[in-house]
Protein backbone atom coordinates (compact mmCIF):
# COMPACT_ATOMS: atom_id res chain seq x y z
CA UNK A 1 0.00 0.00 0.00
CA UNK A 2 2.81 2.38 0.53
CA UNK A 3 4.36 2.00 -3.19
CA UNK A 4 5.24 5.34 -4.55
CA UNK A 5 2.91 5.23 -7.31
CA UNK A 6 2.35 8.86 -7.32
CA UNK A 7 1.80 9.27 -11.11
CA UNK A 8 -1.15 6.93 -10.51
CA UNK A 9 -2.44 9.84 -8.52
CA UNK A 10 -5.61 10.50 -10.34
CA UNK A 11 -6.69 7.37 -11.01
CA UNK A 12 -6.28 5.94 -7.37
CA UNK A 13 -8.23 8.95 -6.61
CA UNK A 14 -10.84 8.20 -8.74
CA UNK A 15 -10.36 4.57 -7.33
CA UNK A 16 -11.20 5.73 -3.82
CA UNK A 17 -13.81 8.27 -4.58
CA UNK A 18 -15.53 5.31 -6.65
CA UNK A 19 -16.10 3.50 -3.18
CA UNK A 20 -16.07 5.81 -0.84
CA UNK A 21 -19.38 7.74 -2.22
CA UNK A 22 -21.68 4.38 -2.45
CA UNK A 23 -20.26 3.01 1.16
CA UNK A 24 -21.01 6.47 3.30
CA UNK A 25 -24.45 6.45 1.37
CA UNK A 26 -25.47 3.31 2.39
CA UNK A 27 -24.59 3.95 5.54
CA UNK A 28 -26.52 7.06 5.60
CA UNK A 29 -29.51 5.48 4.17
CA UNK A 30 -29.28 2.66 6.20
CA UNK A 31 -29.09 5.33 9.51
CA UNK A 32 -32.17 6.85 7.81
CA UNK A 33 -34.14 3.83 7.32
CA UNK A 34 -33.57 2.63 10.99
CA UNK A 35 -34.52 6.05 12.95
CA UNK A 36 -37.99 5.65 10.38
CA UNK A 37 -38.24 2.40 11.79
CA UNK A 38 -38.59 1.03 8.31
CA UNK A 39 -35.62 -1.39 9.30
CA UNK A 40 -36.61 -2.54 13.33
CA UNK A 41 -33.37 -2.92 14.86
CA UNK A 42 -32.84 -4.54 18.90
CA UNK A 43 -31.81 -2.43 21.38
CA UNK A 44 -28.60 -3.90 21.39
CA UNK A 45 -28.05 -3.33 18.08
CA UNK A 46 -27.64 -0.33 15.41
CA UNK A 47 -26.07 1.18 12.35
CA UNK A 48 -23.40 1.39 13.03
CA UNK A 49 -22.93 -2.05 14.27
CA UNK A 50 -24.47 -3.53 10.95
CA UNK A 51 -22.16 -1.50 8.33
CA UNK A 52 -19.35 -1.91 10.74
CA UNK A 53 -19.73 -5.49 10.78
CA UNK A 54 -20.70 -6.06 6.76
CA UNK A 55 -17.80 -4.00 6.04
CA UNK A 56 -15.67 -6.21 8.65
CA UNK A 57 -16.95 -9.43 6.25
CA UNK A 58 -16.23 -7.49 3.22
CA UNK A 59 -11.94 -6.69 4.01
CA UNK A 60 -11.88 -10.63 5.40
CA UNK A 61 -13.27 -11.40 2.23
CA UNK A 62 -10.70 -8.91 0.51
CA UNK A 63 -7.36 -9.17 2.50
CA UNK A 64 -7.93 -13.12 2.07
CA UNK A 65 -6.31 -12.96 -1.55
CA UNK A 66 -4.96 -9.80 -2.13
CA UNK A 67 -4.29 -10.01 -5.91
CA UNK A 68 -5.19 -6.67 -7.15
CA UNK A 69 -4.12 -3.08 -5.70
CA UNK A 70 -7.00 -1.41 -7.86
CA UNK A 71 -10.04 -3.69 -6.30
CA UNK A 72 -8.61 -3.20 -2.72
CA UNK A 73 -8.46 0.62 -3.16
CA UNK A 74 -11.80 0.62 -4.92
CA UNK A 75 -13.61 -1.95 -2.11
CA UNK A 76 -11.12 -2.02 0.63
CA UNK A 77 -10.25 1.58 1.49
CA UNK A 78 -12.81 3.47 -0.54
CA UNK A 79 -15.92 1.48 0.19
CA UNK A 80 -15.41 -0.58 3.47
CA UNK A 81 -13.67 2.43 5.00
CA UNK A 82 -16.39 4.60 4.56
CA UNK A 83 -19.02 1.95 5.03
CA UNK A 84 -17.43 1.39 8.20
CA UNK A 85 -16.85 4.25 11.19
CA UNK A 86 -14.77 3.93 14.51
CA UNK A 87 -15.81 7.93 15.32
CA UNK A 88 -19.61 7.04 15.01
CA UNK A 89 -19.33 4.39 17.03
CA UNK A 90 -16.79 5.72 19.23
CA UNK A 91 -19.27 8.86 20.16
CA UNK A 92 -22.51 6.20 21.21
CA UNK A 93 -20.09 5.44 23.81
CA UNK A 94 -19.05 8.47 25.01
CA UNK A 95 -22.52 9.81 24.68
CA UNK A 96 -23.75 6.38 26.78
CA UNK A 97 -21.15 7.40 29.32
CA UNK A 98 -22.58 11.03 29.54
CA UNK A 99 -26.66 9.95 29.85
CA UNK A 100 -25.15 7.66 32.99
CA UNK A 101 -25.54 4.63 31.20
CA UNK A 102 -21.95 3.36 31.81
CA UNK A 103 -22.96 -0.13 32.31
CA UNK A 104 -23.91 -0.67 28.62
CA UNK A 105 -20.58 1.17 27.64
CA UNK A 106 -18.23 -2.27 28.01
CA UNK A 107 -20.40 -4.57 25.98
CA UNK A 108 -20.80 -1.19 23.73
CA UNK A 109 -17.13 -1.04 23.19
CA UNK A 110 -16.69 -5.40 23.16
CA UNK A 111 -18.95 -6.59 21.07
CA UNK A 112 -18.00 -5.12 17.81
CA UNK A 113 -14.70 -5.88 18.22
CA UNK A 114 -15.30 -9.80 19.21
CA UNK A 115 -18.00 -9.83 15.98
CA UNK A 116 -16.33 -7.75 13.69
CA UNK A 117 -12.66 -10.34 14.49
CA UNK A 118 -15.34 -12.97 13.77
CA UNK A 119 -17.00 -11.55 10.39
CA UNK A 120 -13.30 -10.51 9.32
CA UNK A 121 -12.19 -14.68 9.83
CA UNK A 122 -15.49 -15.73 8.30
CA UNK A 123 -15.04 -13.24 5.04
CA UNK A 124 -11.22 -14.45 4.66
CA UNK A 125 -12.51 -18.07 5.48
CA UNK A 126 -15.13 -17.80 2.81
CA UNK A 127 -12.72 -16.43 0.26
CA UNK A 128 -10.22 -19.43 0.97
CA UNK A 129 -7.86 -18.56 3.32
CA UNK A 130 -7.46 -21.40 6.24
CA UNK B 1 -31.19 26.18 5.09
CA UNK B 2 -34.21 26.47 7.05
CA UNK B 3 -37.28 24.55 6.29
CA UNK B 4 -36.82 20.73 6.53
CA UNK B 5 -41.02 21.08 6.14
CA UNK B 6 -41.14 22.88 3.29
CA UNK B 7 -38.49 20.44 1.44
CA UNK B 8 -40.15 17.28 2.50
CA UNK B 9 -43.55 19.16 0.68
CA UNK B 10 -42.62 18.03 -3.16
CA UNK B 11 -42.56 14.24 -2.50
CA UNK B 12 -45.82 13.24 -2.40
CA UNK B 13 -46.71 9.91 -1.59
CA UNK B 14 -43.53 9.82 0.14
CA UNK B 15 -44.46 11.83 2.73
CA UNK B 16 -45.31 9.34 4.87
CA UNK B 17 -41.45 9.13 5.95
CA UNK B 18 -39.83 12.39 5.07
CA UNK B 19 -36.75 11.82 6.84
CA UNK B 20 -35.87 8.89 4.97
CA UNK B 21 -35.95 10.42 1.84
CA UNK B 22 -34.47 13.99 2.06
CA UNK B 23 -34.01 15.43 -1.69
CA UNK B 24 -30.80 17.10 -0.93
CA UNK B 25 -28.78 14.86 1.64
CA UNK B 26 -27.23 12.45 -1.29
CA UNK B 27 -25.06 15.23 -2.22
CA UNK B 28 -23.74 16.93 1.12
CA UNK B 29 -22.42 12.94 2.04
CA UNK B 30 -21.17 12.17 -1.00
CA UNK B 31 -19.26 15.08 -1.24
CA UNK B 32 -17.76 14.93 2.48
CA UNK B 33 -17.18 11.61 1.78
CA UNK B 34 -14.81 11.54 -0.68
CA UNK B 35 -11.92 14.08 0.79
CA UNK B 36 -12.45 11.54 3.94
CA UNK B 37 -11.23 8.86 2.15
CA UNK B 38 -9.21 10.13 0.35
CA UNK B 39 -7.08 11.54 3.29
CA UNK B 40 -7.58 8.71 5.58
CA UNK B 41 -5.85 6.73 2.85
CA UNK B 42 -3.16 8.95 2.32
CA UNK B 43 -2.47 9.84 6.04
CA UNK B 44 -2.08 6.08 6.61
CA UNK B 45 -0.22 6.00 3.80
CA UNK B 46 2.25 8.68 5.34
CA UNK B 47 2.32 8.07 8.83
CA UNK B 48 2.72 4.41 8.99
CA UNK B 49 6.09 4.00 8.17
CA UNK B 50 6.55 7.04 10.60
CA UNK B 51 5.18 5.20 13.20
CA UNK B 52 7.07 3.25 15.69
CA UNK B 53 4.46 0.07 15.39
CA UNK B 54 2.80 -1.16 12.82
CA UNK B 55 -0.80 -0.35 12.40
CA UNK B 56 -1.13 2.96 13.93
CA UNK B 57 -1.66 5.03 11.32
CA UNK B 58 -4.92 4.12 11.17
CA UNK B 59 -5.10 4.50 15.06
CA UNK B 60 -3.88 7.99 14.63
CA UNK B 61 -6.79 8.84 11.93
CA UNK B 62 -9.44 7.08 14.02
CA UNK B 63 -8.89 8.73 17.21
CA UNK B 64 -8.31 12.30 15.06
CA UNK B 65 -11.81 11.60 13.98
CA UNK B 66 -13.05 10.86 17.05
CA UNK B 67 -11.82 14.06 18.74
CA UNK B 68 -13.11 15.96 15.61
CA UNK B 69 -16.39 14.41 15.80
CA UNK B 70 -16.62 14.94 19.86
CA UNK B 71 -15.96 18.72 18.82
CA UNK B 72 -18.65 19.12 16.42
CA UNK B 73 -21.28 17.40 18.18
CA UNK B 74 -20.21 18.82 21.27
CA UNK B 75 -21.34 22.31 19.56
CA UNK B 76 -24.41 21.25 18.11
CA UNK B 77 -25.47 18.30 20.21
CA UNK B 78 -29.01 17.88 19.52
CA UNK B 79 -29.11 18.25 15.60
CA UNK B 80 -30.96 21.56 15.46
CA UNK B 81 -32.80 21.81 11.91
CA UNK B 82 -30.51 24.86 10.57
CA UNK B 83 -27.33 22.34 11.58
CA UNK B 84 -28.53 19.41 9.89
CA UNK B 85 -26.88 19.72 6.53
CA UNK B 86 -23.26 20.33 8.14
CA UNK B 87 -24.03 17.25 10.23
CA UNK B 88 -24.89 15.04 6.87
CA UNK B 89 -21.45 17.12 5.43
CA UNK B 90 -19.25 16.66 7.83
CA UNK B 91 -20.23 14.42 10.32
CA UNK B 92 -22.01 11.27 8.36
CA UNK B 93 -19.91 12.15 4.95
CA UNK B 94 -16.65 13.83 5.69
CA UNK B 95 -15.71 11.64 9.33
CA UNK B 96 -18.05 9.01 9.02
CA UNK B 97 -15.86 8.11 5.62
CA UNK B 98 -12.44 9.18 7.31
CA UNK B 99 -12.69 6.82 10.16
CA UNK B 100 -12.65 3.40 9.49
CA UNK B 101 -13.42 0.33 11.61
CA UNK B 102 -12.87 -2.25 9.26
CA UNK B 103 -9.50 -1.40 8.40
CA UNK B 104 -8.93 -1.10 12.56
CA UNK B 105 -10.74 -4.89 12.64
CA UNK B 106 -8.70 -6.30 9.62
CA UNK B 107 -5.30 -4.85 10.75
CA UNK B 108 -6.06 -6.27 14.68
CA UNK B 109 -7.03 -9.80 12.91
CA UNK B 110 -3.44 -9.75 11.63
CA UNK B 111 -1.90 -8.82 14.13
CA UNK B 112 -3.13 -11.59 16.06
CA UNK B 113 -2.50 -14.00 13.63
CA UNK B 114 0.98 -13.25 13.64
CA UNK B 115 1.32 -15.29 16.88
CA UNK B 116 1.20 -14.87 20.65
CA UNK B 117 2.11 -10.92 21.42
CA UNK B 118 1.26 -8.32 22.98
CA UNK B 119 0.71 -5.87 19.89
CA UNK B 120 -2.97 -6.96 19.31
CA UNK B 121 -3.56 -5.90 22.78
CA UNK B 122 -1.62 -3.14 22.76
CA UNK B 123 -3.53 -1.70 19.90
CA UNK B 124 -7.28 -3.07 20.86
CA UNK B 125 -6.34 -1.01 24.02
CA UNK B 126 -5.26 1.84 22.61
CA UNK B 127 -8.19 2.07 20.00
CA UNK B 128 -10.81 1.71 22.56
CA UNK B 129 -9.22 3.96 25.92
CA UNK B 130 -8.09 6.90 23.87
CA UNK B 131 -11.29 6.75 21.12
CA UNK B 132 -13.38 7.22 24.25
CA UNK B 133 -10.78 9.88 26.17
CA UNK B 134 -10.74 11.61 22.68
CA UNK B 135 -14.45 11.68 21.73
CA UNK B 136 -15.11 13.37 25.78
CA UNK B 137 -12.21 15.93 25.02
CA UNK B 138 -14.26 17.14 21.71
CA UNK B 139 -17.33 17.06 23.62
CA UNK B 140 -16.19 19.03 26.28
CA UNK B 141 -14.57 21.29 24.21
CA UNK B 142 -17.24 21.79 21.39
CA UNK B 143 -19.44 22.24 24.76
CA UNK B 144 -17.48 24.98 26.04
CA UNK B 145 -17.06 26.30 22.81
CA UNK B 146 -20.69 26.81 22.07
CA UNK B 147 -21.62 28.07 25.74
CA UNK B 148 -23.40 26.69 28.42
CA UNK B 149 -26.53 26.21 27.23
CA UNK B 150 -25.64 23.53 25.26
CA UNK B 151 -23.62 21.94 28.10
CA UNK B 152 -26.76 21.94 29.74
CA UNK B 153 -28.70 19.93 26.78
CA UNK B 154 -25.68 17.29 26.30
CA UNK B 155 -26.27 16.35 29.59
CA UNK B 156 -29.88 15.59 28.89
CA UNK B 157 -29.65 14.80 25.37
CA UNK B 158 -33.91 14.11 25.33
CA UNK B 159 -34.91 17.44 26.28
CA UNK B 160 -35.02 19.09 22.92
CA UNK B 161 -35.84 15.82 21.24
Amino acid sequence: MTAPREQAGWRDLALVAGGAIPGALLRWRLDQLVQAEVIPLPPWCDTSLIANLSGCLLIGLLVARPRHPGLFLWAGVGFCGALTTFSGWMLQVSLALRSGRSGEALPMLLLPVVAGLFCTALGARLNGRR
Amino acid sequence: MGGTVAESGPMGPLAAMPSALPADGTLLVAIGAVPGAWLRYRLVNQLEPRLPRRHWGTLVVNLLACFLLGLLMGVEPSGRPEAQQLTLLLATGFLGSFSTFSSFIAELHASLRLGPSREPWLLLSASLLLGVLLTQAGLACGASLAGERTAALLIAPGLEG
